[in-house]
């Protein structure tokens, strides 16, 4: 999510949401109503249909349980058998929007861009994702780190505390258990909208008494009312953590908490928890960690589960047995049959450095095979770095770090359309997010008039300088 | 470009499958190929179309004219067995397509292929997978299809000839019709021995299934990369195998195919 | 046999018609274009109460000519040779008949059992008419390494090779390069076709020679292979280039071949650079002067 969804949600007061709310300091400000005893338990589902308008506080995890216990009767039972849980599941939970091209229900990936090169803003459910990466940098682990808080924001959206009950389960495939503590945080904005979200606050405080009067109002006071609600929840650092909509029954698109954006310098606090995330040992027989994940997802039968499969092959992390494709593809094609057996609830992602395998295509076409979705960072090198630093030099925040090709995307390639696009993309790693936009060979930058003389004589050197840079990107461009 | 809708046609008696396929107890090997950029599962829908609705309807848009003379009067019989995709995914497509339930059957084998089989001798598996076919078919006429076999050399200790004589062979003789789908991406060197054991395997196997075929079908991306209006090419060629029947024969030829939401069209150039 | 060496075609007829006396008739066939096309002229012109056997080991239909069908899938080479033995002539058989055993493919037998394999079954009275698909690639463990390949073993061991290869316009490196894609053009494995047929003679010499065949006529064409002569000039070299006239008549060809080059004494390096050098009669040489050169 941009700017723009916070300037909506500025306007609407609804800034109190947004900041880190102290412990319990308001809390203890508002009236009973918002108890703040019970942290979990209930299946955190939102509220049903849109069928209550001027409810006050459908899903604000505890209040959220009190009222559902009071009109909600049976539809959030945990007995409900899969089929009808899941598709009530995917139709209140926050991080779950259909997609545009196909109605499917998708998820996000973390990166909003990302969502959007994939066609379906988002990862269908029950879809799988690889990204390869062909350098011996690194950028891809930006994305297993936004797909994972992505997955921890959504669990923590409605639930007071969202620690023991949740809509949302990671199951990170990895040894390197320290990746809860490397999780971005969500990006709280620039410095000015800190202080205006602060103001904010401060104002929407004063309104508290009014509450009870504007509960019967539109939605957009019962919005303040829920966020103030939700601001008081101590221990939440979630700055997007608005309470969901009722909006779901309308045809708009906005999804408040279908996606967020994340500050990669800052980390996800409070870390997540057992509840919200799982470690396997993918090093394991894969006959074990797949019973080992059937198990994990079937207990967490009412939740969205992401699978994350980081640094696949990774010299690091997998012994050499395991590039022989007896010992890996079965761990592959069993999680690819475990997403399609629970594909109600299921996305995976999993990132691979590709520049150790080009000597065996097969062997990364067997690979690719099973993932429905392969897309491929390619960083660029040095020379087309700098020449991209000559070319931006006024606007270094427009330098792309590399380019993004398609080799398949989910749904629509297994329909047999054509989506393989190479060069067309490029991505940026920016402190506020990883962006991907459209690729194009710079024009290096005409100055202003006032460098006029000195652009005279970098117009003799630039051609020779163009030459060799076509050059160069021609080895980019296929 | 002109986008003038061509027919398929397969057969030199203007069939996409020639019902002369089925008339006597010979069982014939068709190889597709396709690529990560170009998926062939469009292709297979409308090859199981023509079996059980007699033309490839949902091919361009309308009912495809074209008449394979399968006529209902001695239906054949579709078995589907993929170690790709599961069971939903065919049943899913076809539904949509209309076909009717009981013209076909689609093996579940991808599902929990492995967790069932991890550590099992090659030779359970396979017979295992056998049985599923053999029973599903029984003496009538049918079409097997037969989805990415080769996944099975790269989840077992299995190579190309072992699995063409202990599973390929033997679901030969149970039908009439063996279609088996192969993906050929990165297939692009003129020295696979040179890369080692696993590229020699899977090249090796769509080579062998190419010389026992009598008919090839390849399903490619353009080789200019991607155009607006233009998903790939359908080329037609014969095989390595002589069709041993008399009076037909295959018609060489190359469509070009647009898929644009889950709707086919070919033309020529 | 003087003269079959001079009439190819008759010798290719011999061949086929199993005449020439061999016990392994190996056909090398590519994607390009199979052999099967082959099999069928050897049916055409053996005598029909010769009994054929057929192994398969990718051939799913029983061959209506074959006596005997043998499925090769799923036996070891023992099993194979014990499930052939009984339809070869036995060694106790009085007249034993010429036996033609016919491999689809000699791809799936290894290339360490290939030579044993093929001498437990040959006989005087047995023909093996094998093909050998040379672009399936096989892959060599490393104790085999130095060993041949089953392609060299096989055009080792036969004494008659056909080589079958493609009537097409398309030029050999790209046809290479779309077959390894696997992209396969048109008009391959056409019922019209070239071999290269190789026939060991007993003397040890080997005689090679092109045909072209057309399996619907049967009809077998002699090709001379052309010998692209480098130097020589065509007509159409020139044609169309300019106005002028730049062909040489084959006058002028006998006269420019007469031309004697000068200096070609100069041009043989027997003495090793020394300079040879005429005196001629314009030339004066000054014998008093000291720095005259001397020859």
């Amino acid at each position: 999510m941009s700017f723009r969804k916070r300037g909506e949600v500025l306007s609407d007061g609804n800034a109190a949401r947004r900041n880190i709310v102290p412990g319990g300091m308001i809390p203890r400000d508002m009236p009973s109503r918002n108890n703040a005893q019970r942290p979990s338990g209930a299946i955190s589902r939102g509220p049903m249909g849109g069928a209550a308008p001027g409810r006050v506080v459908p899903n604000i995890g505890n209040v959220h349980r009190d009222l559902k216990g009071l009109h909600i009767s049976g539809r959030t039972a945990q007995a409900i058998p899969q089929a009808e849980a899941s598709s009530g599941f995917s139709a209140v939970h926050p991080g779950i929007r259909p997609s545009p091209a196909t109605s499917q229900q998708t998820t996000s990936t973390g990166c909003t861009d990302l969502d959007k090169l994939m066609g379906h803003s988002g990862f269908p459910l029950g879809c799988s994702l690889l990204i390869e990466e062909e350098s011996t940098t690194d950028f891809n682990s930006i994305l297993t780190k936004v797909y994972a808080s992505q997955g921890i924001v959504h669990n923590r959206i409605e639930g007071s505390h969202g620690f023991k009950d949740g809509n949302t389960h990671l199951i990170v495939l990895s040894l390197n258990h320290h990746l809860t503590k490397e999780l971005p945080g969500v990006y709280k904005g620039s410095r000015k909208d800190i202080k205006k979200s602060k103001i904010a606050q401060e104002q929407s405080k004063v309104t508290v008494s009014n509450l009870l009067e504007s509960q019967s109002k539109s939605n957009t006071s019962a919005q303040r009312n829920k966020d103030l609600k939700i601001a008081w929840r101590y221990g939440m650092n979630d700055d997007s953590a608005k309470s969901e909509s009722s909006r779901e029954v309308d045809q708009s698109e906005t999804y408040p908490d279908y996606n967020h954006q994340f500050d990669i310098t800052s980390t996800l606090i409070p870390a997540p928890t057992s509840n919200e995330i799982s470690f396997i040992s993918p090093l394991l027989p894969a006959a074990s960690v797949l019973s080992q994940m059937e198990s994990i997802i079937k207990r967490h039968n009412s939740k969205l589960i992401r699978i994350l499969l980081p640094n696949l092959l990774h010299p690091a992390l997998y012994p050499p047995k395991m590039t022989q494709l007896h010992e890996l593809i079965p761990l592959l094609h069993g999680l690819r049959s475990l997403l399609k057996k629970y594909k109600e609830r299921c996305v995976m992602l999993s990132t691979i450095s590709t520049s150790l395998y080009h000597n065996q295509p097969l062997f990364t076409a067997q690979i690719e095979q099973l993932f429905d979705g392969v897309i491929v960072l390619e960083p660029f090198g040095q020379e087309m770095l700098q020449f991209l630093e000559r070319a931006y030099k006024s606007q270094p925040n427009k330098i792309q770090h590399g380019l993004v090709h398609i080799k398949k995307l989910p749904v629509f390639s297994e329909r047999g359309e054509m989506h393989v696009s190479k060069s067309e993309w490029a991505f940026k790693n920016g402190r506020k997010r990883f962006e991907i936009e459209e690729w194009g060979i710079p024009v290096e930058d005409e100055d202003d008039s006032n460098k006029k003389n000195k652009d005279s004589s970098m117009q003799k050197a630039r051609p020779p300088q163009d030459e060799h840079q076509q050059s160069h990107t021609t080895n980019l461009d296929f | 470009m002109s986008v003038q809708k061509q027919e398929l046609q397969i057969f030199s008696d203007h069939s996409v499958l020639s019902r002369h396929l089925f008339t006597d107890s010979s069982s014939n090997l068709v190889l597709v190929t396709d690529t990560v950029a170009t998926n062939a599962s469009w292709f297979v829908n409308a090859l199981v179309e023509t079996v059980t609705l007699g033309g490839p309807v949902s091919l361009n848009g309308n009912n495809s004219g074209s008449n394979s003379g399968l006529s209902s009067s001695d239906p054949v019989k579709v078995v589907v067995g993929s170690f790709l995709n599961h069971q939903s995914y065919f049943t899913t497509a076809f539904d949509r397509l209309k076909v009717p339930r009981n013209r076909y059957n689609v093996l579940q084998i991808a599902e929990d292929l492995v967790v069932k089989n991890v550590g099992k001798p090659v030779d359970v598996v396979i017979e295992w997978v056998l049985k599923q076919f053999e029973e599903s078919l029984s003496n009538s006429p049918s079409v097997v299809i037969l989805e990415k076999p080769e996944i099975l050399m790269a989840l077992f200790k299995l190579n190309s000839d072992e699995l063409h004589l202990k599973l390929i062979n033997p679901l030969l003789k149970l039908c009439s019709l063996l279609i088996v789908v192969n993906s050929v991406e990165s297939f692009d060197n003129d020295f696979p021995e040179h890369l080692g054991k696993d590229t020699v395997e899977f090249v090796r196997f769509t080579t062998s299934c190419f010389h026992k075929s009598f008919l090839v079908l390849s399903v490619r991306p353009l080789d200019t990369g991607k155009a607006k209006d233009v998903t790939g090419t359908l080329a037609i060629t014969r095989g390595g195998a002589l069709l041993d029947i008399p009076a037909l024969h295959v018609v060489e030829n190359q469509y070009l195919f647009h898929d644009l939401k889950e709707n086919t069209t070919l033309f020529y150039r | 046999m003087a003269s079959t060496n001079n009439n190819p075609k008759v010798l290719l007829k011999r061949t086929f018609s199993l005449k020439e006396q061999s016990s392994l008739i190996l056909c090398t066939d590519t994607m390009a274009q199979s052999s099967r096309f082959v099999v069928e002229e050897f049916l055409d012109n053996i005598p029909d109460e010769m009994p054929i056997v057929f192994v398969s080991f990718e051939t799913p239909n029983r061959p209506k000519y074959a006596r005997q069908f043998i499925d090769a899938s799923g036996k070891t080479t023992q099993q194979l040779v014990a499930a052939l033995q009984p339809y070869l002539p036995q060694p106790q058989e009085q007249a034993p008949k010429m036996h033609l055993v016919i491999f689809d493919t000699f791809n799936y037998i290894g290339s360490e059992s290939l030579t044993q394999f093929i001498s437990t079954i040959a006989s005087p009275f047995v023909t093996i008419l094998a093909t050998y698909h040379q672009s399936i690639p096989a892959w060599r463990p490393a104790e085999l390494q130095n060993y041949p390949t089953a392609i060299q073993l096989l055009q080792f061991i036969a004494n008659t090779v056909i080589e079958v290869t493609p009537k097409t316009s398309i030029d050999e490196d790209d046809l290479d390069a779309d077959l390894s894609r696997f992209v396969i053009p048109k008009n391959l494995n056409n019922p019209t076709y070239y071999i290269t047929l190789t026939n060991k003679r007993k003397s040890g010499r080997a005689i090679k020679n092109k045909f072209l065949i057309n399996s619907k006529t049967h009809d077998y064409e002699y090709v001379i292979e052309k010998q692209e002569p480098v130097t020589d000039e065509s007509p159409e070299m020139f044609e169309g280039l300019t106005t002028f006239n730049l062909n040489t008549s084959e006058k002028q060809k006998l006269a420019k071949d007469q031309v004697e080059l000068p200096y070609l004494e100069a041009q043989s390096f027997n003495s090793g650079g020394a300079i040879v050098y005429e005196f001629e009669k314009d030339d004066d040489y000054d014998e008093e002067d000291p720095y005259e050169d001397p020859f």
